[in-house]
């Protein structure tokens, strides 16, 4: 049954109201009720024995996967970035994109147990009749929110679920100090249940704050790739429709800084806004970023064997002649 | 297990389903078709109203939403018997499987009994919105929302929902292809559309990420796209009245096949259903 509370980091009705901290989340002010309640009334009365269907469209919390693990062993990629680094937007964008018939390559469209999730972040990047565009309101940093989205994919015979797993850039930024903060359960989530990284950088954030914003980013690549244990992870330059106002020698260090960290990492620029049609940034880019993982996530893995020694001292990082293939 | 010859009819309000089956009927009980009715049907109240308003000339009023009333048609189709159900004129139930996410136990035997699915879309009332994926705006105010909005459903998420959900509870899974249901889309009051371009190209320009869906899911040969115009005209003008009082309304109505080409039996859409 389709029913939410206003507030975005309440948990009803799965959970307790958050106001007032009990099950009677119908009187609280923030509750937007359900679209049919006329209709339960109504379907009551007549007394017809009904099922209910296991999803409700809105986003997974990590008891719901479930659901879908039992067709298949879903693929779990973790939106990592900073606050306000676009990462629900992504998300919001490759939706609409899909609606709008736009299509990934390789992989087609097989449903969603999430629509109506994927339906509220697509809302924001609608053009209201004013000309206005209201972005999502910032992602709740409560170390309780979960928001996993999605997507039955399907490349010839192989079947997909895969599910994008988003949550408070604050949290990550609180994980990527102290992996242990008590207040980023669900970034710890995150990183250790994704099979796929996509990493934010937020490109305005590096034209305002310049060099805190780019510590900031190595900060959370340093600790996202300090445990990847072979998973793949994609660098996402987000809002680069203003790349270019990034100052150059902050944008080319940060991309050394991140290179280094994660090794030959795929590398994407991506915008909300479509210059062109077709639009690279917007339309190609933002599905190229999944496809790529989709992709990485397919093949059959080969075992690099190759160990990550870092020194100075350039005997010990000689890899031999082979090291660099 | 065989495929069977029951046709079930799904759609939303108003998108067309009782205009259908008035004209379907009329036709078929005139023998101005191959397909003839198999036994004369129990109970015709679901569609008296509208037989009704057309041989007068008028426009069928909208059937209200919670008329549950069913409509069992048994007939003939070239020597072969079929059955065809329209549980739901008003389109409630249809719009409880996605509001509520649930589905009665009437419409699980149906959907458990019947192989082949008609789903009535409406096209015209298909609107598209704007998004910064569309259009290239230089001058958007950017604004950051403070509330969480939740906005419902759109059109195209709903019949997404729908028939992912009709599936599940026909215990058909997502990994195969589906053959069994046969899925034929049926977009109605096609008069009222500008772009007369074959059904498929309406239903991607309309709603591209349900037919993306569908051809992801339903095996090639299973589903099949079909334009329909079961009244030909609006009856909103005297001339038009009198033009169905005289000439009778089972003269009128057109469906338009896979191709594009113009059909005025619009019964071979159900025919052509059962070759699927």
């Amino acid at each position: 049954m389709r029913k939410k509370c206003s507030k975005p980091d309440c948990p009803a009705p799965k959970g307790l109201c958050i106001e007032q901290l009990s099950n009677d989340f119908p009187k609280c002010q923030n509750w937007l009720g359900t679209l049919g309640d006329q209709s339960v009334e109504k379907q009551k009365r007549v007394n017809i024995k009904s099922q209910t269907l296991p999803w409700t469209g809105e986003p997974f919390q990590p008891s719901d996967i479930e659901i879908v693990s039992q067709r298949s062993v879903p693929l779990i990629i973790g939106m990592v970035g900073s606050a306000e680094a676009g990462k629900t937007s992504y998300l919001g964008m490759l939706y609409t994109l899909l609606f709008n018939g736009f299509i990934f390559e390789d992989w087609s469209f097989a449903g969603s147990c999430t629509l109506s999730g994927w339906e509220t972040l697509a809302q924001y990047l609608k053009i209201k009749p004013d000309g206005n565009v209201e972005f999502a309101p910032t992602t709740p940093a409560n170390p309780d929110y979960y928001s996993l989205y999605h997507l039955a994919l399907k490349r010839g015979d192989l079947f997909r679920d895969v599910l994008f797993a988003d949550s408070s850039g604050e949290v990550f930024n609180l994980w990527a100090e102290d992996v242990k903060d008590q207040n980023a359960e669900n970034a710890r989530w995150i990183y250790e249940k994704s099979n796929a990284f996509i990493f934010m950088v937020d490109s305005m954030a590096l034209i305002e704050r310049s060099g805190a914003a780019k510590n900031e980013i190595m900060q959370m690549a340093e600790q996202v790739a300090a445990n990847l244990k072979g998973r793949p992870v994609v660098v996402v330059w987000a809002k680069a429709d203003v790349i270019d106002k990034i100052r150059e020698n902050i944008k080319i260090a940060l991309s050394e800084d991140l290179s280094q960290v994660f090794g030959d990492s795929q590398i994407f620029e991506v915008s909300n806004f479509s210059k062109t049609d077709p639009d690279i940034l917007c339309h190609k880019n933002n599905l190229a970023v999944t496809e790529y993982l989709l992709t990485q996530l397919n093949e059959p893995k080969v075992i690099k064997l190759v160990p990550q020694i870092s020194s100075v001292d350039l005997f010990l990082n000689y890899r031999g002649v082979y090291g660099n293939e | 297990m065989a495929m069977n010859n029951s046709i079930l009819i799904i759609g939303y309000p108003k998108s067309g389903k009782s205009t259908f089956i008035a004209q379907f009927f009329t036709r078929i009980k005139k023998r101005k078709s191959s397909i003839k009715l198999a036994k004369i049907p129990e109970n015709i109240k679901a569609i008296t109203d509208t037989v009704k308003r057309l041989s007068m000339g008028e426009e069928p009023t909208t059937t209200s939403a919670d008329e549950n009333v069913e409509l069992l048609l048994h007939i003939n189709v070239d020597g072969e018997n079929a059955d065809l159900v329209c549980p739901d004129y008003g389109g409630e139930q249809v719009n409880n499987i996605t509001d509520l996410m649930e589905i009665n136990e009437h419409w699980h035997n149906l959907l458990n009994s019947y192989d082949r699915w008609f789903l009535f879309i409406r096209a015209h009332e298909i609107t598209p919105e704007y998004d910064l994926s569309i259009s290239s705006y230089e001058e958007i105010i950017k604004e950051k929302s403070t509330v969480l909005k939740v906005p419902g459903l759109s059109e195209q998420s709903k019949f997404i929902e729908l028939l992912q959900s009709l599936l599940h509870i026909k215990n058909k899974g997502l990994k195969k292809q589906v053959v069994t249901p046969t899925l034929s889309i049926i977009l109605t009051c096609w008069d009222e559309l500008k772009n007369k371009a074959k059904p498929v190209q309406v239903l991607q320009e309309k709603l591209p990420m349900l037919l993306h869906f569908v051809e992801s899911i339903w095996e090639k040969k299973s589903f099949e796209i079909y334009g329909l115009s079961a009244q030909e005209f609006s009856l909103n003008t005297p001339e038009a009245k009198e033009k169905y009082q005289n000439e009778l309304p089972e003269n009128f109505g057109y469906m338009i096949d896979p191709t594009g080409k113009k059909d005025k039996d619009i019964t071979k859409i159900v025919k052509a259903s059962l070759q699927l």
